[in-house]
């Protein structure tokens, strides 16, 4: 009799194996027909239609492979963003822009080629106008001022403030409150800041800075052989250190299905790679791990007893 | 779902590809560089957020933009919740343009309407400003647009 673990060995080697024979372009149909079915649209008469299609191409491989339907998908989005453009995130933008690269790779007859050079130039252009506004166009980031009043003020940001941040639970609240009480009365406020949270802010601005322009250039140097070579990881692991604690769904899902477009055929590890971090921002936003890592962590911390 | 035996094409002239067809790929890339670019422009024309707009600048720039209003009654002025729309009160905050300032006010107006001795309104759009250490944020007058009822005296 087999034990418990052979079994599981065995059935994940199967699947394994299932998967690595799946085409990149159907695996890359289904995840952002999944990712739209699970993205609400805001208006009735575009999410009806965006349902409507993504069904019919989960359906059938037929029609999910279809440029007229993709073209249609492509329409809607667009029409979103055009209708809610100075409300809507970037990544509904890229979400857009995909929608019609898969329409128009579709329409031709190198499939494969066309979006995996599609997937590279949006993935290349998104960090590159991202690191041009953040080191560039915009002063506060590069001063270290947005990453300070981020953490101290963006929710989004609790976990990461209090297991990196040497704030207290009380401290943070605190600050929240403060928030609250300036949004009321507009009265200037003081909140609490430890040195490490300045420190912490430093790091943050450079990290990100720094690991969003060699993405940016691994992606569009593709003359440079070996930044070539390293996007995978580079990507990747920004998926994972910034979507724990930014939690930006949609970006982080994206952001993988694009790099699944992009990946060569043969690297099938890399694919499986983009898949599960894919699945595990998705769980994330079900399973907070890192806001229950926070409670543990933090749970004996206090003004008085703070971390080290 | 289908296998990779299949030939990964799904389309295709039988005359071999197109001198347009080449350039496909590059159609939505195309797209993402011009709206950027317009977005930059938008963000330094007007107060457009870096964070909207398409051009991929969130998490770059303080965008802590605050809205309010008030009511002008016999009484002086009365701070009104705004809470809805909360499209239009969000387009507000990160594109404070005079059209989505009149956007609001117009909304607003509805509903003072119950209130029969106001005479008009005004609705702010104020900035957050962080200086010092510790941390000092201060609240900044950005936009403003004062909106006097037509068929009332003030």
């Amino acid at each position: 009799m087999n034990s418990p673990i052979a079994i599981l060995s065995s059935w994940l080697r199967e699947h394994y194996r299932q998967f690595a024979e799946v085409s990149t372009l159907d695996l890359i149909v289904r995840l952002t027909m999944i990712f739209l079915l699970v993205k609400p649209m805001n208006l009735w008469y575009l999410q009806v239609p965006v349902t409507l299609l993504c069904i019919l191409g989960l359906a059938s491989p037929r029609a999910g492979r279809s440029p007229v339907v993709w073209f249609l998908l492509a329409y809607f989005l667009l029409a979103r963003v055009v209708i809610f453009w100075d409300v809507v995130d970037n990544h509904i933008y890229l979400l857009g822009y995909w929608a019609l690269a898969l329409a128009c790779a579709l329409a031709l007859a190198e499939s494969r080629t066309a979006i995996s050079v599609s997937a590279h130039l949006l993935l290349g252009l998104a960090f590159l106008f991202s690191v041009l506004w953040k080191g560039v166009l915009s002063p506060d980031f590069v001063s270290g001022e947005f990453f300070r009043y981020t953490l101290l003020s963006d929710r989004r940001f609790h976990d990461f403030v209090l297991l990196f941040g040497a704030l207290s639970p009380q401290e943070y609240a605190s600050n929240q409150g403060e928030l609250r009480q300036l949004a009321r009365t507009g009265e200037p406020i003081t909140l609490i800041e430890s040195a490490r949270l300045v420190l912490l802010a430093q790091i943050s601005t450079w990290w990100t800075l720094v690991h969003e322009a060699f993405i940016a250039v691994a992606f569009l140097g593709k003359r440079v052989a070996w930044l070539s070579k390293v996007r995978h990881a580079a990507l990747v692991s920004f998926a994972w250190i910034t979507y724990p604690f930014a939690t930006v769904v949609g970006f982080g899902w994206l952001l993988m299905i694009l790099g699944i477009a992009q990946c060569e055929p043969e690297l099938k590890r890399t694919r499986l790679l983009y898949l599960a971090t894919l699945l595990v921002i998705f769980v994330h936003q079900f399973v907070p791990w890192t806001t229950a890592l926070t409670e543990t962590v933090t749970a004996g911390w206090s003004p008085t007893n703070p971390p080290s | 779902m289908t296998r990779s035996s299949q030939a990964e094409g799904s389309a295709g002239g039988s005359g071999g590809a197109r001198k347009w067809q080449r350039w496909l790929p590059f159609l939505a890339p195309a797209v993402l560089v011009v709206v950027a670019l317009n977005q930059i422009v938008l963000t330094h024309r007007t107060d457009l957020s870096p964070w909207k707009g398409g051009g991929f600048g969130m998490f770059s720039a303080i965008r802590a933009h605050q809205t309010r209003a008030y009511l002008f009654t016999p009484n002086g002025e009365r701070r009104m919740a705004l809470r809805r729309p909360r499209r239009l009160l969000t387009a507000l905050r990160h594109n404070p343009s005079r059209a989505n300032l009149e956007r609001v006010a117009l909304v607003l107006e509805r509903r003072a309407r119950r209130n029969e001795l106001a005479t008009g309104l005004r609705v702010e759009v104020w900035n957050t400003l962080l200086a010092g250490s510790p941390p000092t944020l201060t609240l900044t007058l950005a936009h403003t647009l004062t909106y006097e009822f037509p068929d009332r005296d003030p």
